[in-house]
């Protein structure tokens, strides 16, 4: 790899991060806070590889105006044999450039959803108060309903109409799953929180279509404590249910 | 969209001054590389084709969640790595570390309490600092606590396990005993020659920034080519594997502890955010859990791959098993002993 094409890399993922960074594209990939470091990343590269272009091309041009031996010592310099060799994995960086620039993946999905399950932890601390409702219904993440479901001994969902927002996840022959993943770091670590919507009429919901619903609690049996199943998720009987547009923050 | 703008103005400048007398001889990689992302671009709509399947789609997503995590990571520590090489001399180390190779092991992991990130930043610094005259033992005891035991790990882990110190206590002793007792088993069995490979030496007469900049950006392009191995591994396990296997070797006993370590190993999931997998693993031990925080950082597939990188395969080869041995033992015992 010549030095010319490890500054241009350099700049080429350093673009890549910014782009990332500066945008919402970031967000599917990983926590909201690396945004900011990803742009530093990317500014650093961009000088990294920047300056090492400006400086070859000077070089060269004084090169040339003079002899030409001291641009065989420059040749040498990169056809030496670890010099050489040892970038050329570099390559691989194109990778997940080219995957971010024409790919783009898309968000964990149902798919990913499908195949993994979580299981919540108690919380040590008493539940806060819930929410105020507004037009109607108590927005919930789908983890805070999860935990109240479970783990409130207060009830505090009892009687109250909610509103969740997710994406369908198809289980089974006729269950469906409202999704969202939670991030620790950056979505290999993701993990699906699920809620199984009851009482829907009409068409299956399609996989990965995002919806907002609007529904009532339903008390966990009992049975079901401690039991290891894809779907030990909270219920939830539907009252409404709207598709929208998916959120730029698709984690919760 | 404007990306593809964007990397087309990157490759398009850089090409026209590509006259050199040496072009005529070398591949032309910077020719090849601006007519691949145009290729790639016009066979865009197929290749998303290609990525309609949702496990295909999924694996894409990992792979770059996980290269994307780990490269402002993977930066500091390129700068840390490239200002070491321009401003701190080798005689500087020897000053200040202790000169019984057995006391600077211990003293060189304590020190990675101060390198805040995960675990891709460590391994161009641990590469560095063996260049700089840092004896081997004492820059791989570095290169193992610093991704474990930093402030943020710290944090993190307290934060995954409330009301539970004892978790954030056992992850820091056992990770720290590791990564000495690693360092004291190279001082003993350790041969120099397994280390095939080196960073480079810093050209002579060009001025510090320069001797800076090429190190730092030599170190990345490296370290981050096997990040990207690394990354491909760990997405792939990750689609592959199915839960139920998980579940079904669940509990606490001696499998309960290689499965999570194994996991750890496969995964490769950054240090930062480990312990909150580690949460959510809740039928499994704690031991077998501690055993999943202390040997993730140090040893999976991601960190195995920087380092064949960065030392060498022959190292790498010896190195990952003997650390996984220790560590999977270091847990059992602290695990048994605080948990």
């Amino acid at each position: 790899m010549t030095k010319e094409t490890q500054n241009a890399l350099t700049v080429l993922v350093g673009v890549a991060a910014l782009r990332l960074g500066l945008t919402d594209a970031h967000l599917r990939y990983v926590k909201p806070a690396l945004g900011p470091w990803l742009v530093v990343a990317g500014v650093l590269l961009v000088l990294l590889g920047g300056i090492g272009l400006v400086r070859d091309t000077r070089r060269r041009a004084t090169v040339d105006a003079r002899d030409d031996v001291d641009a065989h010592e420059a040749g040498h310099d990169q056809v030496d044999g670890h010099e050489h060799r040892g970038p050329s994995v570099a390559w691989l960086l194109t990778l997940p450039v080219l995957a971010i620039f024409l790919v783009a993946p898309a968000p964990l999905g149902s798919y990913a959803a499908q195949r993994n399950s979580t299981r919540l932890e108690a919380p040590k601390a008493k539940f806060p108060d819930l929410p105020a409702e507004v037009r109607g219904a108590v927005p919930l993440t789908l983890r805070e309903f999860n935990l109240r479901t479970f783990f409130d001994d207060e009830k505090s969902l009892e009687g109250k109409t909610v509103r969740l927002t997710g994406f369908a996840t198809p289980h089974g022959t006729n269950e469906v799953f409202l999704t969202r993943f939670i991030l620790s770091c950056c979505a290999a670590d993701g993990r699906p929180i699920k809620v199984a919507l009851k009482g829907l009429r009409g068409p299956r919901p399609s996989a990965d279509q995002w919806f907002e619903v609007e529904g009532t609690w339903v008390e966990p049996t009992t049975d079901l404590q401690g039991e290891a199943l894809i779907g030990r998720a909270a219920e939830l009987v539907v009252t409404s249910m709207r598709p929208v547009t998916a959120p730029s923050q698709t984690y919760e | 969209m404007t990306g593809e703008g964007m990397t087309g103005a990157t490759v398009e400048a850089p090409r026209s001054t590509s006259a050199a007398p040496r072009a005529r001889r070398e591949l032309p990689a910077l020719e090849l590389l601006a007519l691949a992302l145009v290729a790639a671009g016009v066979l865009r709509p197929y290749l998303s084709g290609l990525f309609d399947d949702p496990a295909v789609q999924t694996w894409a997503t990992i792979f770059v969640s996980i290269t994307i995590q780990a490269l402002p990571f993977l930066v500091l520590g390129v700068v840390i790595s490239g200002l070491i090489a321009a401003f701190v001399s080798p005689e500087w180390f020897a000053r200040v570390l202790p000169r019984r190779v057995g006391l600077s092991v211990p003293a060189a992991g304590l020190a990675g309490v101060v390198l805040p990130g995960c675990e891709c930043g460590s391994v161009p610094i641990a590469g560095r600092l063996v260049s700089r005259g840092v004896p081997p033992a004492a820059a791989f005891a570095f290169l193992l606590s610093a991704p474990a035991i930093n402030p943020v790990v710290m944090v993190a882990t307290a934060v995954a396990f409330p009301g539970r110190p004892e978790v954030v206590a056992a992850r820091f002793i056992a990770s720290l005993v590791t990564a000495v007792v690693v360092g004291w088993l190279w001082v003993a069995f350790g041969r120099e020659p397994w280390i095939t490979r080196r960073a480079t030496a810093a050209r002579e007469g060009a001025g510090r920034w320069e001797v800076f900049r090429t190190s730092a950006q030599h170190d990345f392009l490296h370290a981050g080519g096997f990040l990207v191995v690394g990354g491909i591994t760990a997405a792939t396990l990750n689609v592959v594997i199915p839960e139920s296997v998980l579940d079904s070797l669940a509990g606490s006993g001696v499998v309960a502890v290689l499965t999570l370590s194994l996991l750890a190993v496969m995964l490769a999931i950054c240090s930062e955010a480990d312990a909150f997998v580690a949460a959510s693993l809740t039928n499994f031990s704690l031991t077998s859990r501690l055993a999943f925080m202390t040997v993730g950082p140090m040893v999976d597939v991601k960190l195995i791959a920087l380092q064949a990188g960065t030392f060498g395969r022959s190292f790498a080869l010896r190195f990952a098993p003997a650390t996984f041995v220790v560590a999977v033992l270091t847990s059992v015992a602290v695990g048994s002993w605080l948990l």
